[in-house]
């Protein structure tokens, strides 16, 4: 044992007699920071251990050749045993730091899907929710449609009757539903040419629609007179406010309150026949008598102002 | 100190058997045949796509070691088998790290897809 030392002793002190600086090797170096930083990386897991563990051997055995200025080859050979052992160990952690990550990934994923699955619960829920309410607004609208649908054909029921029930009444003048609501036409018999003064002749028409207003007191009259084109715009329009006020005067003497009518004097504005003829001038020349709704009121299309009428 | 004399006889005798045996069968035979097997698994493990490098490195070593045993210089022999060895378990770590790494990749696009879902079907 002894003598074995000191064989060595010898050996390593002719050694260094020969060469006191070792060659560089470079791949020591390299592979000697590859195994530190592999050590380094590796202090989180056990899964390289071997391999750190014989690359660090491989570097230790390495160094001491080289140290002791032993054969550059064998430096060498040692040296890529360390490299290659912790190369390999750098690639196991990196596979196992990917398996771990896989295995978070994977959990998030369970997470997400359960995830995706109530937003989608939720959803489905809210939809449902949604279809139900509009349904009902459907429903609702549906049967409002149908109450007005209902309300509108008693009401133009209504309105049959009534103009008929007046028709049947003024024997002497054109009764007709139009949107205006019931209108009377009195022809121009009832004056003279030029004259605003009713004729004597008129006198059972009056008669008629004074009974009518009796007969329905909580109805009002919109009488609009109207001429044909002969003469002035200023003059017709004259003429017609006259006619009219002269038929509301006629009813009023027959005890009718003058606040049941309304009288407007249209002029030559709104004809319904040629003006180019005798026949035509005189369907124009008339008094048209509105009959209000019920409460009094007019239907709005009645203000002749918003509407326009041709012939 | 006796019992040391007798150790030191009996490593003298063992030694002097070794010598005796190393007329046997090359010792190189078997790191060679160790390197053939990591090499061959390695090339199952598609290493050859993922680690050319270390690939190419083991099949040098492996052919310099075979040609070193038939110059009957064994140690040279058993050095440049364990190189290829070495080089074919590199191949082999690098193929599964890649392997793993890849796997992940495609996790991570598969979760983004989903979350990408997820936050469409919050907005709707």
């Amino acid at each position: 044992m002894i003598r074995s030392i000191c064989i060595l002793s010898v050996f390593l002190f002719g050694l260094a007699g020969c060469a006191t600086t070792p060659e560089y090797v470079e791949a020591l170096d390299v592979a000697e920071s590859k195994v530190r930083s592999v050590r380094q990386m590796a202090n989180a897991t056990q899964v390289a251990e071997g391999e750190i563990e014989a690359a660090e051997e491989a570097l230790g055995r390495a160094r001491e050749i080289h140290k002791d200025n032993g054969n550059i080859a064998d430096v060498r050979y040692h040296a890529y045993l360390a490299q290659r052992h912790a190369e390999i160990a750098e690639s196991r952690i990196s596979a196992q730091q990917a398996q771990q990550a896989i295995e978070g990934a994977e959990q998030r994923r369970t997470e997400l899907l359960l995830r995706a699955r109530e937003t989608e619960a939720q959803r489905n829920e809210r939809l449902a929710e949604q279809k139900a309410a509009e349904a009902a607004v459907a429903r609702e609208r549906a049967e409002e449609a149908i109450d007005v649908a209902a309300a509108e054909r008693r009401r133009a029921e209504q309105a049959r009757r009534t103009a008929e029930a007046l028709a049947d009444e003024l024997q002497n003048v054109k009764a007709e539903q139009t949107e205006r609501g019931v209108v009377l036409t009195l022809s121009d018999v009832l004056f003279d040419t030029d004259e605003a003064e009713l004729k004597p002749g008129a006198g059972s028409a009056i008669a008629q629609l004074a009974e009518l207003l009796d007969e329905y007191p909580e109805r009002r009259l919109r009488i609009e007179g109207h001429t044909d084109s002969r003469g002035s715009d200023a003059y017709n329009r004259q003429l017609s406010r006259e006619r009219a006020a002269a038929i509301a005067d006629a009813l009023t003497s027959r005890g009718i309150n003058r606040n049941r009518l309304e009288t407007v004097g249209m002029g030559e504005a709104y004809p319904v026949a040629t003006n180019e003829t005798a026949a035509g001038r005189q369907q124009n020349r008339r008094v048209e008598i509105v009959i209000s709704e019920p409460d009094g009121d007019f239907p709005a299309v009645a203000d002749r102002t918003a509407v326009t009428r041709n012939p | 100190m006796i019992t040391r004399l007798l150790k030191s006889a009996a490593v003298c005798g063992s030694m002097l058997i070794l010598v005796a045996c190393a007329t046997g069968p090359d010792p190189s035979v078997r790191p060679i045949a160790q390197a053939e097997s990591k090499i061959e698994t390695a090339e199952e493990s598609g290493a050859a796509r993922s680690s050319p490098e270390a690939m190419a490195s083991a099949r040098k070593h492996l052919a310099a070691a075979r040609a070193a045993a038939d110059e009957g210089e064994s140690e040279e022999a058993t050095r440049l088998a364990t190189k290829a060895r070495l080089d074919a378990e590199l191949a082999i770590a690098q193929a599964d790290s890649q392997e793993a790494q890849q796997a992940l990749e495609e996790l991570e696009d598969s979760l983004q897809a989903l979350r990408n879902e997820i936050s469409r079907n919050q907005s709707r």
